[in-house]
């Protein structure tokens, strides 16, 4: 049955792949607590999904989330989140992406899609309104993410479907595989696309032909037209329509903060890094630029290489990401070799971030002998080298040889091989570090205690390299050292504001650079508050949303505690950052004083009412977030630790 | 009436067809607008289409350009890229 509710589509569809069922329940079960796409993803995930089940047995949920906003004229408010249990980590699986998918299922009258099970073949599910269809994919089988696409219009009929699928990587459950959104946005982190092809779901198709009732429409337009005049104007923002997130590229190598050489340093030489610089991909290869549904600023540059080794190459979104990964993070200053290993990325499904660290890896291991060419299958592994690269891409994707020891993450790899080849694996809680993180402690701060393993888009502020005023610092986080990058004090502060505003984002379904991370004039936290009561009618102030994203931030944590049973020791950097300076650079000598980090951690739970030993919430904290379920199952935790 | 000033620079962000939508209807949709944008972002088809429609097709009502909205009309106002022309 279809249910109306203001703001959102008002239906989770849930579909069991085993028994080829679906049924529906109201969204209104979960959103005054947890808004919509993560926070509600998280929350059915934590309370459904037994502590045992590993990610890739049939029990395993995999949540598809439309954010509260998306659908409607919100700038920026195309996201969609999925969730799962992470394939690396064992604790939250967690990845958010922008694109066309989650409004057009929020047209189709759902607000989620929550998939458990496993098909007996490979199947793609097709939701057309109220019909849901699992359809065979053993033809899409193998197929790169680009033709799963076109082969899903031609099947149902349509040339705007839109499509969430898997490439082989997904397929051959390689742990750095992604979800493929809309033909070129990814959901790249935490193993998503290997859980996906675990299930035998290649793919998820939709189209929706319904709509979005609002409580208050004009009001809400009126906001709607206010805040989309401001956010033209923000050079952080115009600067990602010229170059996308490539603009950071040059900003964070300023900072001596891209991890050069696998973090033997974290400055790329500047005659270097010049040659991938955004200007050069946007002079030589941009060919067009996308914007998601109702964004104003398109950063969505699609780019084509029509001369020398990697003619042909057609690349239809470059983030920060490939260049510092398959880039600086592999001495590597070949544009065209970006271009072609994010496109093959792309196309076979592979996480940059992941993919680059476990290649990083491998380069290092076989530079320090630990690796020789009886394990590379005769390849040989340097620094610089972008003749092997998309080899070593194509053997990840399919398992072949070193690429099966290279699909299990750095991190297993280098617990498969030994010999003390864990040193080059820079990881947090299994998932691959790709930032620069010595000179922004921040930024360092953020990344490090992401529930996800490393990450900068659960918690890290942009303020240092952005170099907050100490005034805009005092108004928004209560410190003054928000803009400046090498100051340990005040920077829990600023992670504690950030966790809990990019759960918020996350859950509305708002982009991180329409929103107040990298300037203080994007959308504020009170604004969305305005969009949401507008929206559906139930009035909400910028502290109770504020304390939301507290709230689902709190819920992965549990997640956490009682999955992977993360503690303190989870939340400090890899030991060479913190003993290794920074070699060059303008921030050359920085590491991260061991002391500093304790005392950071300290304060940060103190903020956050966590356990200063375990890390683990409080009671009291659990019930001031209206979490009392949680508390039964913190005890559950405590027993099993006091029980070992 | 409303027409195309500079359908090159579309990007495809669809804020014309919710803006249209909700002129028409106060909710927003992609099938009660009258304007469609369809899109490729791969080669070798890459572009945009941009359809207007003058008349009643299936459930996207006819433009009317409009009326009885403050100022001009909702596309032109809500397209960042200035793809549209024409008024009341």
């Amino acid at each position: 049955m279809k249910r109306k509710s203001y703001g959102y589509a008002g239906n989770i569809l849930r579909v069991d792949l085993t028994t080829a069922r679906h049924w529906t329940e109201p969204t209104s079960n979960f959103a005054p607590r947890f808004l919509g796409g993560r926070g509600i993803n998280q929350w059915i995930l934590l309370n459904e999904l037994r502590s045992w089940v590993t990610p890739f047995e049939p029990a395993n949920i995999l949540c598809f989330g439309a954010g509260a906003l998306t659908g409607t004229l919100v700038p920026g408010a195309s996201r969609l989140n999925i969730d799962s249990k992470n394939a690396l980590t064992l604790g939250i699986g967690s990845g958010n992406a922008g694109g066309w998918f989650a409004s057009e299922m929020k047209f189709a009258g759902y607000d989620h899609v929550v998939v458990q099970g496993k098909a007996k073949w490979p199947v793609y599910l097709y939701i057309e309104d109220d019909k849901i269809s699992f359809r065979p994919a053993r033809d899409l089988w193998g197929k790169t993410t680009r033709e799963t696409v076109a082969l899903i219009q031609q099947d149902v009929g349509h040339s705007d479907v839109q499509v969430a699928c898997i490439g082989p990587a997904g397929e051959n459950m390689v742990k750095p595989a992604c979800i493929i959104v809309s033909g070129f946005r990814a959901v790249g982190r935490c193993g998503l696309g290997a859980i996906m092809g675990s299930k035998n779901l290649k793919a998820v198709a939709v189209r929706g032909t319904g709509e979005i009732e609002l409580k208050h429409p004009d009001a809400f337009m009126s906001l709607v037209n206010s805040v989309s005049d401001r956010l033209l104007n923000i050079p952080s923002v115009q600067i990602r329509k010229k170059f996308g997130t490539l603009a950071v590229g040059p900003l964070h190598n300023s900072f001596s903060g891209v991890p050069y050489k696998n973090f033997e340093d974290e400055y790329h030489p500047q005659e270097s890094f010049k040659k991938i610089s955004p200007e050069v991909f946007n002079s030589r290869y941009q060919t067009d630029c996308y914007a998601c549904m109702a964004c104003p600023t398109p950063c969505g540059h699609s780019y084509f290489v029509d001369h020398g080794r990697y003619a042909g190459t057609q690349c239809l979104k470059l983030e920060a990401n490939t260049q510092l990964g398959f880039g600086s993070r592999l001495g590597i200053d070949d544009p065209a070799s970006n271009l072609k290993a994010q496109d093959e990325c792309g196309l076979l499904g592979l996480d940059v971030d992941n993919t680059s660290g476990a290649i990083a890896w491998a380069i290092d291991c076989f530079q320090n002998n630990l690796l020789s060419k009886d394990d590379t299958d005769g390849l040989t592994l340097n620094w610089g080298d972008h003749g092997v690269l998309i080899e070593l891409i194509r053997k990840i994707a399919h398992r072949e040889g070193i690429g099966n020891l290279l699909a299990e993450g750095s991190l297993k790899a280098s617990q498969i091989l030994g010999k003390g080849s864990e040193k080059y694996s820079f990881h947090i809680k299994g998932q691959d570090l790709v930032e620069g993180i010595r000179s922004c402690k921040g930024w360092a701060l953020g990344i490090v205690v992401s529930q996800r393993g490393a990450s900068h888009t659960r918690g890290a502020p942009y303020s240092e390299f952005r170099q907050w005023s100490p005034e805009e610092s005092q108004e928004t986080f209560g410190v003054k050292t928000a803009g400046d990058p090498t100051a340990y004090i005040g920077k829990p502060n600023l992670v504690a504001y950030y966790d809990a505003a990019c759960a918020l984002w996350d859950s509305l379904g708002i982009c991180f650079i329409i929103a107040n991370w990298a300037s203080p004039e994007g959308v504020n936290p009170r604004e969305l508050g305005e969009f949401y009561s507008f929206a559906t009618g139930r009035n909400i102030s910028e502290e109770d949303l504020m304390k939301t994203g507290e709230r689902i931030h709190n819920v992965e944590k549990m997640f956490n505690v009682t999955h992977a049973g993360f503690t303190r020791r989870e939340d400090y950097p890899p030991k060479r950052l913190m003993q290794e300076p920074i070699k060059s650079g303008p921030f050359k000598g920085e590491l991260l004083s061991r002391e500093e980090w304790d005392k950071m951690l300290d304060r940060y739970y103190l903020l956050r009412g966590w356990d200063q030993v375990t890390s683990w919430p409080t009671t009291e904290t659990l019930t001031r977030l209206d979490l009392e379920e949680c508390v039964k199952m913190l005890e559950n935790a405590k027993q099993r630790i006091d029980g070992n | 009436m409303i027409s195309l000033e500079n359908p090159e620079a579309c990007t495809g962000c669809l804020r014309c067809e919710l803006a249209c939508s909700y002129h028409h209807t106060r909710k927003y949709s992609r099938s009660h607008s009258s304007i469609r944008v369809d899109k490729c972002i791969s080669y070798p088809k890459q572009g945009v289409r941009i359809n207007i429609y003058h008349t009643q097709q299936g459930s996207h009502p006819p433009c009317d350009s409009c009326e009885n909205e403050e100022g001009f009309p909702l596309c032109i106002q809500l397209c960042p890229e200035e793809v549209f022309k024409g008024g009341k």
